[in-house]
């Protein structure tokens, strides 16, 4: 470890080494390095701490100071890693819709959007976010803010159902030729077969959502 | 804290507890210089740079026939949605209006972000005024990635933590068109001292300012290198420990599970083929929760964390082809690469580089095989090497050496050739086999595999023996003339002159090579004064 030469004492020639910058000699400049260095260890310790509580499972201290946590993380800073965690998704959900075009109220048949997304998916090394992700997250986002009961839980329902509607007509208006009235949709939910899965378990379920009156254009 | 080695010298150690304490202010003015006067880990997060910069433009050119359904005016998360939805949450409206950024943008405007997207991430990669572009390829990502929150996964996840924290580090420091410009503008004013010393203040404020940005700027680095390594650990540590939670990983079934999904099902062929395989599964389950579990702890220690690193790739590797998530999957793995250490990362630079042109280009680094120039044998060797392998290695007979400067003895270089490499102080100098099996892992290609064979185990035995073998009767053996003595204090110059010299058939007298290459490396310094201008003393002096 060389000493750094102090403010004021005659320098020796400032020769740094071939890549090696000078380093600062004068008092204020230290205190300023040293600042910079509390500072930094104060903001990544910081970012350590929530980081940690963030996706810790809730605990005494994650409760206590879940404002401070949830204000430092959110919106840049949050993150959540626990695909296929605790358990993996172990049942297929297909997702089915049909419209009821025009004034005469004809009522299409079930168009099965996921069969759609597998088409898209199938034999493609690069499958786009919008196939491989975005209906996932739709059903998701709208089982979670929905109760069994089909209805909104959570400020997020009508957020997750209007996104649901839109992406549904993203898939039916190229395939039907009318104006579009109102939507169905349709979860059909089928559990992997598995050990301790009865036969009545592993039955496809579906859930049916009420009508939905297209208001956009 | 500010003047920690300034009180080394108002110490009087009598007493255990005044050493203990000395000790201690030891250890933190060693630490304290490592932050501020280093940027550790420069290469691998240079490495961050460029892998997240260009998997971004890779991923904006794979989206870009979706570009408008996915980001676009018209997308299903439309922009009165999105709108509605960064409402919940409570922010700074600054942050609200980089948030909603691309979601008031009309459709010529969207063109033009989309456009100036790729063309940040471009620049990123490249490393083009990095300081600047790392702002802007920030600034993009968190913008585009949050217009439509609900098409992405984690990798999408990871990529907009890391551009944040990647503001703060020099990641441009190496492989960028900043360290390049650097380089040339270094080259163009050699002598930047001569001028500070003699001119008045204004210009020691301006060296001074500029030490201070240098060191703040390390302490920064280094701060959000830490952030970046801890964010890896607790992505892993958390999926691994929240998954030991769940009955499906625990009973092995779990990957089962996964591959019958019709979400991720690219190949449906692939799948049904491993779903044959259930104990296969079950392994490869708990290998990847064990390691996902153990990573954090495994990364204090090379010979845990290289291996892991190897399986969490295989690991990302198999969810690209098998999930369908080549975006998510390299996305992870590029943030791993923050693991490797610089001495890795100059490995690769060397390998992508090419050994020769690496020791050009890092003249400081290149290593010294020592060899007795008294010995025919070890000449004509010597000589064979340069001509046939041409390693970027520095052939010196130890007779023109000062061996104690360099931790040698007499009789060290009289019973094995060493290996003198920069900055390897601590630990013991490799000789003999170990040494040849390093020059050919230097060598051009058809060597190289042969000297990193010769370094395992097994063979480094057989390899040992041959060559005490060959050591203990060289003399015997033909090669030269008896009489080969090198010239006192005569430095060779790089070997790739003399292996380019030696292109053309020449007598085979030892001397007369030597001088060749001597008249050679003349002619080399007239061309690259400043290579000529560190001596070997400097070359392998300590730090």
């Amino acid at each position: 470890m060389d000493e750094a030469p102090r403010a004021g004492e005659a320098l020796p020639a400032p020769r740094p080494a071939p890549g090696r910058p000078p380093r600062p000699g004068r008092r204020w400049s230290r205190a300023l390095v040293g600042l910079a260095v509390l500072g930094t260890a104060l903001v990544v310790a910081a970012q350590m701490l929530a980081t940690f509580f963030y996706n810790a499972p809730r605990d005494v201290v994650s409760t206590k100071y879940a404002a401070q946590v949830s204000w430092w993380m959110n919106p840049l800073l949050n993150q959540d890693w626990q695909l296929f965690a605790p358990n993996p998704f172990s049942e297929n959900v297909e997702v089915d819709a049909r419209a009821s075009i025009g004034q005469s109220g004809a009522v299409s048949p079930w168009l099965d959007l996921s069969a759609i997304d597998a088409a898209g998916t199938t034999d493609d090394p690069v499958p786009s976010h919008l196939t491989m992700n975005a209906m996932r997250n739709a059903w998701r986002e709208y089982a979670t803010t929905h109760g069994s009961n089909g209805l909104p839980n959570s400020p997020l329902g009508t957020t997750a159902q209007q996104y649901l509607e839109n992406l549904v007509l993203t898939y039916l208006r190229p395939r039907e030729s009318g104006t579009i009235d109102s939507i169905q949709v349709r979860f059909i939910v089928t559990l992997i077969p598995g050990e301790g899965r009865t036969a009545a378990q592993t039955a496809p379920q579906t859930q049916a959502l009420p009508w939905w009156v297209v208001t956009a254009p | 804290m500010v003047g920690g080695d300034r009180a080394l010298s108002s110490m009087s150690p009598v007493s255990a507890a005044s050493t203990a304490a000395v000790r201690l202010r030891d250890w933190w003015s060693r630490r304290y210089a490592l932050i501020t006067e280093s940027a550790l880990c420069a290469r691998g997060t240079a490495a961050l740079r460029i892998g997240y910069g260009s998997l971004w433009v890779l991923y904006l050119l794979t989206e870009f026939n979706e570009r408008l359904a996915a980001w676009g005016p018209g997308s299903a998360w439309t922009p009165a949605l999105d709108r509605t939805y960064q409402a919940q949450t409570p922010m700074f409206s600054w942050v609200r209006a980089w948030l909603t950024a691309v979601a008031g943008l009309g459709s010529g405007g969207f063109e033009a972000f989309y456009l100036l997207a790729i063309l940040a991430g471009l620049l990123f990669a490249l490393g083009w005024r990095t300081r600047i572009s790392s702002l802007l390829f920030c600034f993009v990502v968190v913008a585009l990635e949050n217009r439509s929150p609900l098409i992405t996964d984690g990798g999408d996840n990871v990529l907009l933590l890391m551009s944040i924290f990647l503001c703060f580090t020099r990641c441009g420091r190496h492989w960028s068109l900043d360290a390049r410009r650097r380089a040339r503008h270094a080259q163009a004013t050699p002598t930047p001292t001569s001028t500070s010393t003699s001119t008045p203040s204004s210009a020691s404020w301006r060296t001074e300012l500029a030490a201070v940005r240098e060191q703040v700027a390390n302490v920064l680095h280094n701060g959000a290198v830490l952030v970046i390594a801890f964010q890896v650990c607790v992505i892993y540590a958390t999926a691994g420990l929240y998954k030991v939670q769940g009955s499906m990983w625990q009973d092995g079934s779990a990957m089962g599970y996964v591959l019958q999904l019709h979400w991720f099902q690219p190949w449906p062929g692939l799948d049904s083929w491993l779903l044959g395989h259930g104990v296969v599964l079950a392994l490869a389950g708990y290998l990847t929760v064990f390691v996902q579990i153990g990573f954090p702890f495994t990364v204090f220690t090379p010979k845990l964390k290289y291996p892991s690193l190897v399986v969490l790739a295989g690991m990302h590797l198999s969810i690209a082809v098998l999930l369908g998530l080549p975006f998510f999957s390299l996305f992870m793995l590029v943030g791993d690469a923050v693991f490797l250490s610089d001495r890795v990362w100059r490995a690769v630079e060397r390998r992508v580089a090419g050994p020769a042109y690496a020791g050009v280009v890092n003249a400081i680094a290149t290593p010294t095989l020592v060899f007795d120039g008294d010995c025919a044998f070890c000449s004509s060797s010597v000589r064979w090497a340069k001509r046939w392998c041409r390693p970027a290695v520095r052939f010196v007979p130890w007779q023109s050496l000062d061996l104690a400067a360099h931790g040698l003895t007499e009789e060290a270089v009289t019973s094995s050739v060493q290996w003198l490499r920069p900055r390897t102080s601590a630990k013991p100098i490799p000789s003999g086999a170990a040494a040849v099996a390093r020059t050919l892992l230097r060598s051009r290609w058809p060597f190289r595999p042969l000297g990193a064979l010769l370094l395992v185990p097994p063979f480094s035995w057989l390899g040992a023996g041959v060559y005490r073998l060959i050591a203990n009767n060289r003399y015997r053996l033909p090669g030269g003339t008896p009489a080969c003595a090198v010239p006192k204090a005569r430095v060779e110059a790089a070997p790739r002159a003399d292996a380019e010299a030696e292109g053309a058939p020449e007598a085979p007298s030892t001397p007369e090579a030597l001088s060749t290459a001597d008249a050679q490396s003349e002619t080399l310094s007239a061309a690259e004064p400043d290579q000529r201008s560190i001596g070997l003393d400097e070359l392998l002096g300590r730090d």
